[in-house]
């Protein structure tokens, strides 16, 4: 079941003269902590772009692990697979959803032990040479 | 994304397992193999005698077949690294049980098989499983001895090593269910829910 998190979101656009923080909006951003024993987890969020130009995520990092991909789940003939999607892009006026079962964010390999309740904050570069930061907590899955 | 060479090898397995199934029928007794649908599961017309295989549980026990015997069991095939469908399928199957535990004098075992051994130690296997519920066993061993299961039950995986240290693992999300003789009895196709399992495994149990 997917959670519904209230979100602390602090929104900063960096060297931005045409991206309004309205432009682009991370919706139910849900960073999960990592299971005993596990080195991944995942991220959901619906983004949607607001603005009248297409907008393309060209890398995301966090200081709270060493790697954050987008990757896909596809199922196909009953098989489970992931893909790497190296740039994600979203249409003017439109919205992909990060979410179980789809796109999702990849957090790999944490720098320490994160715990529920624990603040993760993600960098999100642009195609324009923009640069977002987000910030949640994470939350325990199931 | 499943590429052509995948397909081809899903295709054998699915064929291998139709000859099995057959060969089983035809060498030990009368069965009828027309497999009968529940709502969200199919049921083999005639369970499927398995052989053996020597595996390791996330106690350090030994895992075989006569593991197997004495208590229905769930069986998903995945790895800890998975993010996506093999927790939420852990964690279906485990609100199945919860939701079914008043109405049930037994409940299937939930049994989560690695086929990821490089990654998935023992130890790490036991601290995963354990983060859902004591109540779930983790699997695991030699891939060969992996396959002796797998091959049996049509199960498909591909380790895809050459994505470096981080590497995905394609694999079957169905989750096969192995009755009290352990044999292959019937298996609940991808994608999954909770209502699914609440829905079928008391209909597929109360038969047997």
């Amino acid at each position: 079941m997917k959670k519904i998190l209230t979100i602390t979101l602090i929104l900063v656009l960096m060297g931005c003269d045409s991206l309004k923080t309205s432009d682009i909006i991370f919706n139910d951003l849900t960073v999960y902590a990592p299971r005993a024993g596990n080195r991944v987890t995942a991220g959901f969020t619906d983004i949607i772009n607001n603005s009248s130009d297409t907008i393309t995520i060209n890398s995301i990092s966090s200081p709270q692990f060493n790697i954050v991909e987008i990757h896909e789940t596809i199922m196909n003939n009953g098989i489970a697979s992931m893909i790497k999607i190296n740039t994600l892009t979203i249409p003017e006026k439109q919205s992909v959803s990060l979410k179980p079962g789809g796109k999702h964010l990849m957090l790999i390999d944490p720098v320490k032990r994160i715990n529920e309740g624990e603040e993760i904050t993600l960098i999100i570069e642009l195609s324009s040479n923009e640069t977002m930061t987000l910030k949640t907590t994470a939350v325990s899955r199931f | 994304m499943i590429n052509s060479n995948e397909k081809i090898i899903i295709k054998i397995l699915a064929f291998f397992l139709m000859i099995t199934v057959i060969t089983n029928c035809s060498n030990e007794r009368s069965i009828d193999i027309t497999s009968k649908k529940n709502e969200f599961s199919t049921v083999l017309g005639n369970p499927m005698s398995l052989s053996d295989f020597n595996l390791t549980a996330d106690d350090g026990s030994n895992f075989n077949l006569e593991t197997l015997k004495g208590n229905w069991s769930l069986l998903f095939f995945g790895y800890t690294h998975c993010p996506d469908v093999c927790p939420l399928t852990l964690h279906q199957l485990g609100q199945a049980n919860k939701a079914l535990d008043e109405s049930m004098t037994e409940l299937p075992n939930i049994i989560m098989v690695s086929v990821d051994p490089d990654r998935d130690s023992i130890e790490i296997l036991h601290q995963y499983v354990n983060s859902f519920s004591q109540k779930v066993i983790g699997v695991t061993g030699f891939l060969d001895e992996i396959n002796k299961l797998t091959s049996q039950l049509g199960i498909f995986y591909k380790i895809n090593k050459e994505e470096g240290e981080n590497y995905s693992v394609n694999h079957s999300a169905a989750v096969i269910m192995i009755n009290k003789n352990a044999e292959f009895h019937a298996v609940f196709s991808a994608p999954h829910s909770t209502e699914h399992f609440v829905t079928d495994l008391p209909k597929i149990m109360a038969k047997n």
